[in-house]
């Protein structure tokens, strides 16, 4: 081999990309997204049977770039879809905004805890994330379950808080603790120091993994929307 | 005057241009695929699909035009995966043409076969 596989599977890309020079922006981006997916797939299932990656068979099976990019020109024939009476849903939530958007009112809304309308805010970065197609549904979900970890940790440190101020003891006349209330025996600190350090724990990783979902979908949208300039 | 003739490949390209969408949203109907299967299963015999690669300008129009939506999956080899679903829009579309290509099917058939005594 004289060149290195992923260099075909660019150089076809590329070929492509500028054969859709004049294209639509959004229909260019999409189809060289798509293709480029369908490569990787391909790939990743040909690895998966534990064969050697053959890119060129699977840019032979995709045809070459000057077929599937006359598939989007149409050569100056129609073949877009039939539009129809009741006029196209409007476009999913696939923008740029989305990502960043619906993260920030799930971590916002999350550490906001009892500080201000943090439901309000939570909620609506869990519908805007659950409504885009931009993540898989484990990711929806892992998110959803995840991102109120934050608001817990904020219920409990203040809970902790306003405990730790009461502590309050009551002895009788001999010196005999008779009652205590709240964090006063430094048995009750340590405990409660440990469980602090794995709350702060759970909600970094909690907030983490938003990020990452964050990036991914900031990723995947720009992937679906900007215009490709692959060079 | 042999260049009059077309080809079988450029009738075919003529025949796919109305046609191809439609089936594309009828395999949508019966579940929801991603990309490269739609590629594999309309390439299998060669008649539908010339280039597995001429599918994805065919389902960016279709995605624009709001006749099929696009959501990401895991996979269990790879990374995860765009997967193409009708929708009520699309499904009205493939209705339509239902409903309009069987008597087109039968009126080319009649025509080709000759009138029928």
């Amino acid at each position: 081999m004289t060149e290195t596989s992923p260099d075909l599977a660019e150089r076809y890309l590329a070929e492509l990309d500028r054969l859709l020079t004049h294209a639509d922006p959004d229909e260019r981006a999409d189809v060289l997204a798509s293709v480029r997916e369908h490569i990787e797939a391909a790939l990743a299932e040909q690895a998966a049977q534990g064969r050697a990656p053959d890119v060129a068979a699977v840019l032979a099976g995709l045809g070459s770039p000057e077929q599937v990019a006359g598939g989007v020109r149409g050569d100056g024939r129609p073949v877009g879809p039939i539009p129809l009476a009741v006029g196209s849903r409007a476009a999913a939530l696939t923008g740029t905004w989305v990502a960043p958007v619906a993260c920030l009112l799930l971590i916002v809304g999350a550490l906001g805890g009892i500080v201000f309308a943090p439901l309000l805010l939570w909620v609506g970065g869990a519908i805007l994330m659950a409504a885009s197609p931009l993540w898989t549904t484990r990711e929806k979900v892992l998110a959803l379950v995840v991102s109120p970890i934050g608001y817990l940790a904020v219920v409990v440190g203040a809970t902790w808080s306003v405990w730790k101020v009461e502590c309050s003891q009551t002895f009788d006349g001999s010196g005999t603790l008779l009652q205590s209330t709240g964090m006063c025996s430094p048995g009750t600190n340590i405990g409660a120091s440990i469980g602090l350090v794995v709350v702060a724990t759970l909600v970094v990783a909690a907030f983490a993994y938003v990020v990452v979902l964050w990036r991914r979908g900031a990723a995947r949208a720009e992937r679906l929307s900007a215009p490709a300039t692959a060079d | 005057m042999p260049r009059m003739v077309p080809s079988d490949e450029s009738i075919l390209t003529h025949l796919r241009r109305g046609a191809l969408e439609f089936c594309v949203l009828a395999l949508l109907q019966r579940g929801e695929w991603y990309g490269l299967d739609i590629a594999r299963r309309l390439s299998l015999d060669g008649v539908l699909l010339h280039g597995e690669g001429t599918l994805y300008p065919l389902l960016a129009r279709l995605r624009r035009a709001g006749h099929v939506e696009t959501s990401w999956r895991e996979s269990t080899a790879g990374p995860p995966r765009r997967y193409y679903t009708l929708t009520p829009d699309g499904l009205q579309a493939l209705e339509t043409f239902r409903a309009t290509w069987v008597p087109f099917r039968n009126a080319v058939d009649s025509a080709l076969e000759g009138p029928q005594s």
